[in-house]
């Protein structure tokens, strides 16, 4: 109700569709050019505004989608670089366990015991100590000797290991091994060659010398 | 007001325009509306699941297996890691030519199967014609090689054979091998079928040692991971992700010195062999907090191997139990001086032969009726003359000495196959029976819980609990020291040094010489038991063990050798028995822990009465 004044009424409009078709012709004889000017300024600088906000418009939008666009390249391919990074690290880790077991099959004491004596290290027999406060020595250190038997290596390196140092530890127990047969044979043709030699005494040679002896009578049960 | 009525140019406009919008609107909204019921349709109802199946289809769940701690000893060497394993796969039914791509160039070289057969052989170290079996067929999966290390897997995977797999599995490794494997024990956890038939699985667990009874710090808990993948395999970035990270197992660090492990192993191996000893065990323990620093089997199981022996899955010093014998009498000693009964000193008269309730107790040697001391009683380890002394005990009090020192009962070390030993109660005891008690014979005893016997003696009379537990790691190196548990006094300060004192007269004037350390003062004491063999309803066999501890001034460290059925008599074995491997370990751990030597003398007990000797 409120808009019905903005209305014209009937006879309003026929007047207002009548001097507005007359005053087309009226205004054609007066081709003012100071009418024109603010006419197609103002056409022409609404365009123009109108054209730049489009503008404006169109580039954020592209930019935003070039943006989106290169975030999404990047974070995909940062996905590969991440791919890439992980199998680094897992063979890193990998290399890094291998290694590691390396280690520890080298510090097994079964192994170093057989790598010492292959290398002519004997554990000394005897220590001594020093009181440093007194300066007195306890112990009489004697240089380390061959003992007098060897003591063999009784325990197998680890089974079923695939490192390089079980490989290494197998061939030395094997050599280890060979070695003790070889002697061992040694020992037993000396042993014909005497016994061939009709000698009573050769037999002695043989018989057992740490093999437990009752040197007293049992005294207890 | 009236305008409503007449001829209205925008009206009528408005109303043309409404027209086509009404048409236009009504086919939009029309396909709109068609369009929103599908997706309602599809993404709401979704009857055929296809939302999900696709979704499914993107979803990948990977588990995170939680890595197994590493078990340790004393000095931080691992016993036990956990390692990546492949097994080498192939769909065989995808057997065929393949082009393969050399690096850094775009040509592909044509390959056929039989040229990838010689390849591999040559990588997984295997026959050609295994390699060969293993590919033909037409099974979707097939095993090639199985626990490959991951260095022979990225060789395979090089080859670029699109139907060969490699399947990630974890490994246990033991370094060590027999190096104390029966007390690391074996990780064994096997997934089986209910029924041969059925899908349904239990777990089953079958490990032993360390590995079981540390189970629940070593294993952690796997986590998991689910996300959504593209086409191409790669993760979509911000497609779903779920991530429940692993909790990695601790590592726990046990009281075994390895070194130690290896040499008590090595003697008791060698003397085993030497004596055709069913078997032979060794314990080392430090007397001060009952940490036991090597136990130590004649045949010992390797835990990575893959065949064994059932009987050494365990550490026999706690898993076998036997008769001990004299050693005993260190018990029946300790119990007569606390109860004041004697003195080391105190003379006994002792009879050639003991009879008593019309048992004749008689001794391994042969003697007139002597004038003896305590002291001079265990030296030589007369049974007569133990009998003598127990029995001022009454039957009650024998037994419950047996059980105050833990005899018959378990010593809860955190080990598997601990047997509880046998101490019948003494009402049933026969007539016999309550006397050979009081010497080690009519019960059974572990090596271990004999062994304890000797650490209460020297630990000043506080008997402790074996710990074999040193400490537990966490991932992140934080350490928490198990504490030592907290002892039990089971005689006076008194009775443990006068024990001590005659555990002492047995190594420098009984028969246990053999067993001396040189610079240290020792003291222990022997064991000759006669046993039943399996199977078997008379005594047919003997134990032979030692025990003792050093420097016995300040004792600090235990070693028991014990030797099951050597195939040689008692007379044969005779003192020597395990006196020297005791002493060669018994140096070994002094002189690995650097203990300084003993600065006095053994004291000297007087064996007979004044005046007395051997003769009577």
């Amino acid at each position: 109700m409120s808009a019905e004044p903005r209305f014209p009424t009937t006879a309003d409009d026929a007047r207002a569709s009548r001097p507005h078709l007359s005053v087309v012709p009226d205004q054609r004889p007066e081709p003012g050019k100071e009418q024109r000017r603010p006419l197609s300024r103002a056409l022409a600088t609404r365009s123009q505004s109108n054209r730049w906000r489009v503008f404006l418009g169109l580039g954020a939008m592209l930019l935003a989608l070039l943006i989106v666009l290169g975030l999404s390249i990047t974070m995909a391919s940062r996905q590969y670089d991440l791919v890439e990074l992980r199998a680094t690290e897992q063979a890193l880790s990998q290399q890094n366990e291998a290694l590691a077991q390396e280690i520890e099959f080298h510090q097994a004491p079964q192994d170093l015991a057989i790598r010492a004596s292959q290398l002519g290290m004997v554990t000394s027999p005897s220590r001594a100590t020093i009181n440093l406060s007194t300066g007195e020595i306890s112990g009489v250190p004697m240089a380390a000797q061959e003992p007098s038997e060897a003591t063999d290596n009784l325990i197998a390196p680890p089974a079923l290991a695939d490192t390089q140092a079980y490989e290494e530890a197998s061939i030395r127990a094997e050599e280890e091994r060979k070695k003790k047969e070889a002697e061992a044979k040694e020992v037993e043709a000396k042993e014909t060659e005497a016994k061939a030699s009709a000698s009573a005494t050769a037999s002695a040679s043989a018989a057992p010398t740490s093999s437990a002896q009752p040197t007293q009578a049992p005294a207890d049960r | 007001m009236s305008g409503k009525n007449s001829q209205d140019p925008i009206g009528s406009i408005k109303r043309t325009v409404g027209r086509r919008g009404f048409l236009t609107g009504t086919v939009a909204t029309g396909g709109l509306a068609l369009l929103g019921v599908r997706l309602a349709y599809l993404q709401g109802l979704d009857p055929n699941g296809l939302a999900d199946e696709a979704r499914e289809k993107r979803m990948r769940e990977l588990t995170v297996p939680a890595l197994r701690g590493e078990i340790l000893d004393i000095n931080g060497h691992v016993m036990a890691r956990s390692v990546q394993r492949y097994n080498i796969t192939v769909d065989q039914s995808a057997v065929g030519p393949f082009r393969r791509y050399q690096e850094g160039s775009d040509e592909a070289v044509e390959m056929s199967p039989t040229e990838l057969v010689y390849e591999l052989a040559d990588i997984l170290q295997m026959s050609d014609t295994d390699v060969k079996n293993a590919l033909d067929g037409d099974l979707k999966y097939r095993i090639i090689k199985q626990n490959v290390t991951p260095a022979v897997y990225n060789k395979v995977q090089a080859l670029g054979a699109p139907f060969i797999y490699g399947e990630i599995l974890s490994d246990r490794k033991y370094p060590n091998g027999e190096v104390a494997g029966s007390v690391v024990g074996r990780f064994s956890i096997i997934e089986e079928p209910v029924a041969p038939d059925s899908t349904e699985t239990r777990t089953r667990n079958n490990s032993v040692g360390i590995e079981r009874t540390m189970h629940e710090h070593l294993a952690g808990s796997d986590g998991k991971r689910i996300y959504e993948i593209s086409a191409d395999g790669v993760r979509i970035p911000i497609g779903d992700e779920q991530m429940t990270p692993a909790v990695d197992g601790k590592n726990v660090r046990l009281t075994i010195n390895q070194d130690i492990q290896y040499f008590a192993q090595q003697v008791v191996k060698a003397r085993a062999k030497e004596l055709k000893a069913e078997w032979g065990t060794a314990i080392v323990m430090d007397v001060r907090d009952g940490s036991l620093l090597a136990l130590a089997d004649s045949s010992t199981m390797d835990p990575g191997a893959e065949r064994f022996e059932l009987a050494d899955m365990n550490s026999r010093a706690l898993s076998q139990v036997f008769e001990p014998g004299s050693t005993e009498k260190i018990l029946t000693t300790a119990a007569v001086f606390e109860e004041g009964l004697a003195e080391p000193e105190t003379v006994y008269d002792v009879p050639a032969q003991l009879e008593i309730e019309g048992q004749t107790i008689t001794d391994a040697f042969t003697h007139p009726a002597q004038k003896r001391t305590v002291a001079g009683i265990i030296a030589n380890s007369m049974n007569t003359g133990t009998v003598m002394m127990g029995s001022e005990l009454s039957r009650e009090q024998r037994y419950n000495w047996l059980k105050k020192f833990g005899m018959g009962e378990y010593t809860g070390v955190e080990l598997t196959g601990e047997s509880q030993g046998l101490v019948a109660d003494w009402r049933e005891w026969d007539i016999r029976q309550q006397y050979t008690v009081l010497f080690g014979q009519g019960l059974a005893q572990s090596a271990l819980q004999t062994s304890l016997i000797f650490q209460t003696v020297a630990n000043k009379g506080i008997k402790l609990k074996p710990r074999i537990i040193d400490a537990i790691i966490d991932t992140d190196g934080t350490e928490e020291v198990l504490p030592v548990a907290e002892g039990q006094r089971v005689i006076s300060e008194e009775t443990a040094r006068k024990t001590l004192q005659v555990m002492e007269a047995v190594v420098y004037q009984g028969g246990a010489e053999a067993a001396q350390v040189e610079g240290y003062r020792v003291a222990g004491k022997t064991g000759t038991a006669e046993n039943v063999g399996e199977g078997s309803a008379v005594y047919d066999g003997w134990t032979t063990s030692f025990v003792g501890v050093a420097p016995t001034e300040n004792p600090r460290f235990l070693v028991s050798v014990t030797m099951h059925r050597p195939k040689t008599t008692a007379s044969a074995v005779g003192l020597a028995g395990t006196t020297a491997q005791f002493s060669q370990i018994m140096e070994k751990v002094l002189h690995t822990y650097k203990v300084p030597r003993s600065t006095s003398e053994p004291t000297e007990t007087p064996k007979f009465a004044e005046g007395h000797d051997e003769t009577g």
